[in-house]
C-alpha cells in the first residue's frame, strides 16, 4: 500500500480510482463511544432548558448549532464557546404570519454573548450573565443572571438533575416581575429600527422577573425538561402569530449520537415544538488524523566503533551536493514534501529548503525532512538546517541536532524534548551560497474542473441563496514566488439574481449590487491575475498582485509585512488601486475606481487567540478601522468575529448600522483524517452593505507567513515525530 | 421553481455525481479540488479490507520473517506485522518497530508497547521502564508509567499511571498449535481518569512476551498481541 494520500494525478475521479487496502487497521467498524452529555441547548441555541437559558458554559471551543421551531417561529442558532468563560451566538430567525410592519414573515438576525461568572463548585452553582439579542433590532432583547446546579442521583432516582433559577430583564422580565431594580427606561421593541448597534442604555433596564426550571438526564440518552417562563411573547401574540396560554414548558430530549440531540416539546400551553441540537468540538476531529508511519531514524555508528565513517573528505567533493540532492529528493517527494534546494554548509552542517502542498502542519514537514536527512547525509553531518518555504517565501529556519533525533525518538515526551533542543529562527530570503537547486521545483502547473457553489446569506427574504455551476481553475508558478492564476465560471443555476432587495444604498454600491452581477453573469472570469511575492529582508515579506483580483474589482494590490519569526506582533501595509468590473464579469470595467488600503497590526495573544486591527480607506472611499478577534486551533480550525467602524453614519450605512460578521475556516483534513491543505472557509455577515468593504485579494501575506512561524510550529509540534 | 430550473438543478446534480477533475503538481484548493478529496476519502473509507489469511501451523512454519498478530479491540481490526527495525537506546529493553501492510508502526520495548504511529490517536511515546524491569525478571513489581498520547489538536496529553505487576502463575499457552510454557503477569494501573489492566504471557525461560493485551491510549483502547513467529 502506497501512502494514503497519493499525489493527485491528472484525470477525472472515476470509479476506477483504486485506493488499495487503505488503512484497514485504522478504519474498521469503529465502535460507538458512550454518549457524553454536557450542557444541552435551549430554543435560542445556548445552554439551557426549553426556552430559558441556564448557568452552565459549553466546553471550551465547542461549536453548537441549534435549529428550533414552534408556533411558526424558527430560529437557527450558531454558538461558539470562545474561551472557558465567554461564548457568542449568532441567530437567524423567521416568524411566520407576522403580517405587519411590511413583513409577511418577519426575519431578523441577532447576536448574544454570555459570560460565565462562576464555575460550578461542590456547593456553588455555575453562574452566567447573558445578553440576548444585544445589538440587533431587539425583538429577542433580554438580559439575565442565571444559576445552575447539578445533582447526581437525587432522591435515589437514576441519572442527574440540573436545577436552574435566574432573574431576567427585557423579554425575560415580562411576567411576574419584582419591579425595576436598575430603572425602567426601556423602549419597546421597534421592528423597523436599523439595529446593529449595542443597545447599552437598555441593558438590565425595565422590570425584572425570576424564572426557573429543571432538567433530568435519566441516562446517557434520555432527558426531560420543565420550566416556568416569564416571557409573554407580546410582539408575537399581539400579531396573532400564536396563542400563549401558560407559563409552563415541557420537553423530552434524546441523544442520538455524541454530536446530535433531538427534542420534542409542549410550549406555552398551546404549541408543539422541536429542537435539533448539534454540538461538536474542533479539538475532536470527525475522523482522527492518520498518516502513514515514517521510517525509523537511522542511527549512525558510534565514532569510536567506526571512525572512518566520520571522514569529512566527501564535503570537498564538488559532486557531493548533487548526489545528496538526488538521493533526498525522491524520499521527500514520497512524503509529499518538495525539496527546493540543498546546501552543504560544511562537513558537519547542511541546509535543506522544503515546501509542502500536502501538509498544513509544518512540524510534520520538519520531522519528515529531518528523518530523510538522517538517512542520507554522511555521518559527519551533525546539524540540519531545515528552511520552511511557502510559495517563494522562506518562513523560518528550524535547526536540529542529528544526535537529538537519534537519541530522542523513543524517549518519553519525545516531542517536547526535541522542541526544547530545536532552534527556530529567521530564514534568509535566499538559499545560502553553494545551494544546489532542484530543477523540478519549477515550473509548476495545476488545474481543476468541477462544480462550484457560491452562497449568499441572510437577505430580507431568504436565509440562504446560492448560485452554482462549473468552474475551471488553473494556477501556474513559473519561478519562485510568481503565480499566474485564473478561474472561469459557467453559472448553471441559482437564485441570487432573484433577490428583491431594493438597492437603497447611499454609498457607492461596491457590494450591494451582487444581484446585478448574478443577473448578468453567465460565463464569467471569476478572477485572473498575476502575483509575485518575495522577502526583501529576513523578516519582511512583500507581495504585488495585478489583474482581475475578485468578482467585482480588478486592479493592483501591493502589500508589505514585517513579521519576525519569534515575535507575537506583526505590522503590515497594503495599498491597492481597484476599479469596479462590469456586471458581466468579463474583461471590461465600470467608471468607479478607488485607492484603498490599510495599515494593519496583528497580534498573537497566545493560546490560539489572535487580534488584528486594520486602519485605512475602504472600497466605497470611507475611512475607518476593522477589529478582528480569532481563535485558531492547531488542527487548522479558525473561528473569528470582526466589525468595522468607518466615517459612514448608521443612516448612510443602512440596515445593520455598521459592517460586522463571523469567519469560519474548517480544514478538510478534520473530516477526512488525511493530510491536505484544503480548507473550507466562509464569512457570515448579518447583512452585506457598502460601508467598511474591503477588496478580496487572495494570498494575503500574514495568513501565509504565520503558518511557519514559532507559534504555529509549536502548536503543531506534537506531530513532529509522525 | 419552474420546470426549466428543475431540469437545470437535475443537470447540476448529475455534474456533482460525475465529480470533479483536477491535475498538475499541486493539490487544487478550489471547490472542485475539495470535492475530489472528499470523494477519494469516501472511497478509501468504504473500501473493503483485504481478507485475512487463515492461520495454520504450516503457514507459520513457512514464514521466513518474524510475525506479530495485533487486534485493536475498539476497532475490531486485526493485522499481521513484520519487523521494520531494531535498536537500543539508553533505556533498558530492546526496541523493535513492527510494521503493518498499510504502513502503521507499533514499537515495543521488550514486548511492551511504547509507541504507535499511523493508527490515529497514537501513543506518541511512553516511559515503561518499571514494566520492562518487571517483565525481564518475571516478578511482581510496582512502579510509575507515563504515556504521552496524541490529542485531536496536534498536541500531546500526558497520562501518569501508578502500576502494580502481579504474577498470576505459570500456565501453558497455545498459539496456532504451538504450546508455550509461560508465566501470566498482570499489571494494574491507576491514573487520574484511568483504571487499566495489562496482561502479559511471558516465556518462562527467556522472558519473551508471547501474548499480551495492552492499553494504548484512551481512543485506541486495548491492543492484543500474539507473537506468531519469533
Amino acid at each position: 500500500m502506497k501512502h494514503a494520500t497519493k499525489k493527485i494525478s491528472a484525470g477525472c475521479v472515476t470509479l476506477a480510482l483504486a485506493f488499495g487496502g487503505a488503512g484497514y487497521v485504522a478504519a474498521q467498524n469503529k465502535t460507538e463511544k458512550t454518549v457524553t452529555t454536557g450542557p444541552t441547548l435551549n430554543f435560542y441555541g445556548v445552554p439551557g432548558l426549553v426556552d430559558l437559558p441556564s448557568g452552565e458554559a459549553l466546553p471550551t471551543g465547542q461549536l453548537a448549532i441549534g435549529v428550533s421551531t414552534f408556533g411558526g417561529q424558527t430560529r437557527t442558532n450558531l454558538t461558539f464557546q470562545f474561551s472557558p468563560r465567554i461564548s457568542a451566538t449568532f441567530r437567524y430567525i423567521g416568524i411566520q404570519d407576522w403580517n405587519s410592519d411590511g413583513f409577511e414573515t418577519y426575519r431578523d438576525r441577532s447576536f448574544d454573548v454570555r459570560f460565565l461568572v462562576a464555575r460550578e463548585g461542590e456547593y456553588r452553582p455555575a453562574i452566567t450573565v447573558g445578553l440576548q439579542d444585544f445589538a440587533g433590532t431587539g425583538i429577542y432583547a433580554a438580559e439575565y443572571v442565571v444559576a445552575t446546579k447539578n445533582f447526581d442521583r437525587p432522591l435515589s432516582l437514576p441519572g442527574r438533575f440540573k436545577v436552574t433559577a435566574g432573574l431576567g430583564w427585557g423579554r425575560l422580565g415580562r411576567l411576574g416581575d419584582i419591579g425595576s431594580p436598575f430603572g425602567d427606561d426601556r423602549p419597546p421593541f421597534d421592528p423597523l429600527d436599523l439595529g446593529g448597534s449595542p443597545s447599552t442604555g437598555e441593558w438590565f433596564r425595565g422590570p425584572a422577573s425570576p424564572f426557573a426550571g429543571v432538567e433530568w438526564q435519566v441516562n446517557d440518552r434520555l432527558g426531560f425538561k420543565a420550566e416556568y417562563s416569564p416571557d409573554d411573547y407580546e410582539p408575537e401574540t399581539s400579531r396573532g402569530v400564536f396563542e400563549r396560554d401558560s407559563r409552563l414548558n415541557f420537553g423530552v430530549e434524546y441523544q442520538v449520537s455524541e454530536r446530535i440531540r433531538l427534542g420534542g416539546y409542549y410550549l406555552y400551553g398551546s404549541e408543539i415544538g422541536f429542537n435539533a441540537q448539534i454540538q461538536f468540538n474542533p479539538t475532536r476531529p470527525a475522523t482522527q488524523f492518520t498518516l502513514a508511519a515514517p521510517r525509523p531514524v537511522i542511527v549512525r555508528p558510534s565514532r569510536n566503533a567506526n571512525p572512518q565513517a566520520y571522514d569529512t573528505g566527501w564535503s570537498t567533493s564538488s559532486s557531493a551536493p548533487t548526489v545528496i540532492r538526488d538521493a533526498i529528493q525522491p524520499e521527500l517527494a514520497e512524503d509529499g514534501i518538495r525539496l527546493e534546494t540543498v546546501t552543504v554548509l560544511s562537513s558537519n552542517r547542511a541546509e535543506a529548503r522544503v515546501s509542502s502542498v500536502r501538509f498544513d502542519n509544518q512540524a510534520i514537514v520538519v520531522g519528515r525532512t529531518a528523518r530523510a536527512l538522517a538517512r542520507i547525509l554522511p555521518p559527519s553531518v551533525d546539524v540540519f538546517d531545515i528552511v520552511l518555504v511557502n510559495n517563494g517565501l522562506s518562513l523560518s529556519k528550524v535547526t536540529l541536532s542529528r544526535r537529538d533525533l537519534e537519541t530522542l525518538e523513543f524517549e518519553p515526551g519525545a516531542s517536547d524534548l526535541l522542541l526544547s533542543r530545536a532552534t527556530i529562527d529567521e530564514a534568509a530570503p535566499r538559499p545560502s551560497e553553494g545551494a544546489v537547486v532542484v530543477e523540478e521545483a519549477y515550473p509548476r502547473f495545476s488545474w481543476s474542473l468541477g462544480p462550484y457553489l457560491q452562497p449568499s446569506f441572510f437577505d430580507a427574504e431568504q436565509p440562504v441563496r446560492a448560485d452554482a455551476g462549473i468552474a475551471l481553475e488553473a494556477r501556474y508558478r513559473f519561478a519562485p514566488g510568481w503565480l499566474v492564476s485564473g478561474e472561469l465560471r459557467q453559472r448553471l443555476t441559482g437564485n441570487i439574481e432573484d433577490s428583491d432587495q431594493v438597492n437603497d444604498t447611499q454609498l457607492e454600491p461596491v457590494r450591494t449590487n451582487a444581484r446585478l452581477y448574478a443577473q448578468e453573469g453567465g460565463s464569467t472570469i471569476e478572477n485572473l491575475f498575476v502575483s509575485k511575492q518575495w522577502k526583501p529582508s529576513k523578516n519582511t515579506y512583500a507581495r504585488v498582485s495585478a489583474g482581475y483580483l475578485e468578482q467585482m474589482f480588478g486592479g493592483i494590490s501591493t502589500e508589505l509585512l514585517w513579521k519576525p519569526v519569534n515575535n507575537r506582533l506583526a505590522l503590515g501595509v497594503e495599498v491597492n488601486y481597484a476599479r469596479q468590473r462590469n456586471f458581466d464579469q468579463l474583461l471590461g470595467f465600470q467608471d468607479y475606481d478607488v485607492f484603498t488600503g490599510h495599515a494593519s497590526a496583528y497580534y498573537d495573544i497566545g493560546k490560539g487567540y489572535y487580534g488584528q486591527i486594520d486602519v485605512g480607506r475602504y472600497l466605497a472611499g470611507d475611512v475607518g478601522a476593522t477589529f478582528t478577534l480569532e481563535r485558531q486551533f492547531a488542527n487548522g480550525w479558525r473561528v473569528g468575529g470582526f466589525f468595522t467602524l468607518t466615517d459612514v453614519s448608521s443612516e448612510e450605512f443602512g440596515e445593520g448600522s455598521f459592517d460586522k460578521g463571523i469567519t469560519l475556516s474548517v480544514p478538510l483534513s478534520w473530516f477526512t483524517g488525511r493530510p491536505t491543505r484544503q480548507v473550507v472557509s466562509t464569512t457570515l455577515r448579518p447583512i452585506q452593505r457598502d460601508g467598511g468593504a474591503r477588496l478580496n485579494v487572495s494570498d494575503r501575506l500574514y495568513e501565509q507567513v504565520r503558518d511557519g512561524h514559532r507559534t504555529d510550529l509549536v502548536a503543531d509540534w506534537g506531530r513532529v515525530w509522525d | 421553481m419552474g420546470l426549466m430550473r428543475k431540469l437545470t438543478c437535475f443537470g447540476f446534480g448529475a455534474v456533482l455525481a460525475l465529480g470533479a477533475c483536477s491535475g498538475g503538481s499541486e493539490t487544487a484548493l478550489s471547490q472542485a479540488g475539495q470535492l475530489k478529496t472528499i470523494y477519494t476519502n469516501f472511497r478509501a473509507a468504504t473500501a473493503k479490507a483485504p481478507p485475512l489469511p487463515t492461520l495454520t501451523p504450516a503457514l507459520i512454519d513457512s514464514l521466513t520473517v518474524s510475525s506479530l498478530e495485533i487486534v485493536i479491540e475498539e476497532r475490531g481490526a486485526t493485522a499481521y506485522l513484520v519487523p521494520f527495525s531494531d535498536r537500543n537506546d539508553r533505556r533498558p529493553g530492546k526496541l523493535r518497530t513492527w510494521r503493518t501492510a498499510d504502513n502503521a508502526n507499533l514499537v515495543f520495548r521488550d514486548g511492551i508497547l511504547v509507541t504507535t504511529r499511523g493508527l490515529g490517536n497514537d501513543l506518541g511515546s511512553s516511559d515503561a521502564s518499571s514494566t520492562v524491569a518487571a517483565i525481564q525478571t518475571r516478578s511482581a513489581r510496582s512502579g510509575q508509567r507515563a504515556m504521552f498520547v496524541r490529542n485531536g489538536d496536534n498536541g500531546t496529553d500526558r497520562i501518569n499511571l501508578s502500576c502494580t505487576m502481579s504474577n498470576l502463575g505459570p500456565t501453558t499457552l497455545s498459539i496456532v498449535g504451538t504450546q508455550r510454557s509461560v508465566v501470566h503477569l498482570q499489571e494494574s494501573c491507576t491514573g487520574s481518569n484511568e483504571q487499566i489492566t495489562n496482561d502479559f504471557w511471558v516465556d518462562r525461560r527467556d522472558s519473551t512476551v508471547w501474548q499480551s493485551r495492552q492499553w494504548a491510549s484512551p481512543e485506541l483502547g486495548y491492543i492484543r498481541t500474539r507473537l506468531l513467529k519469533k
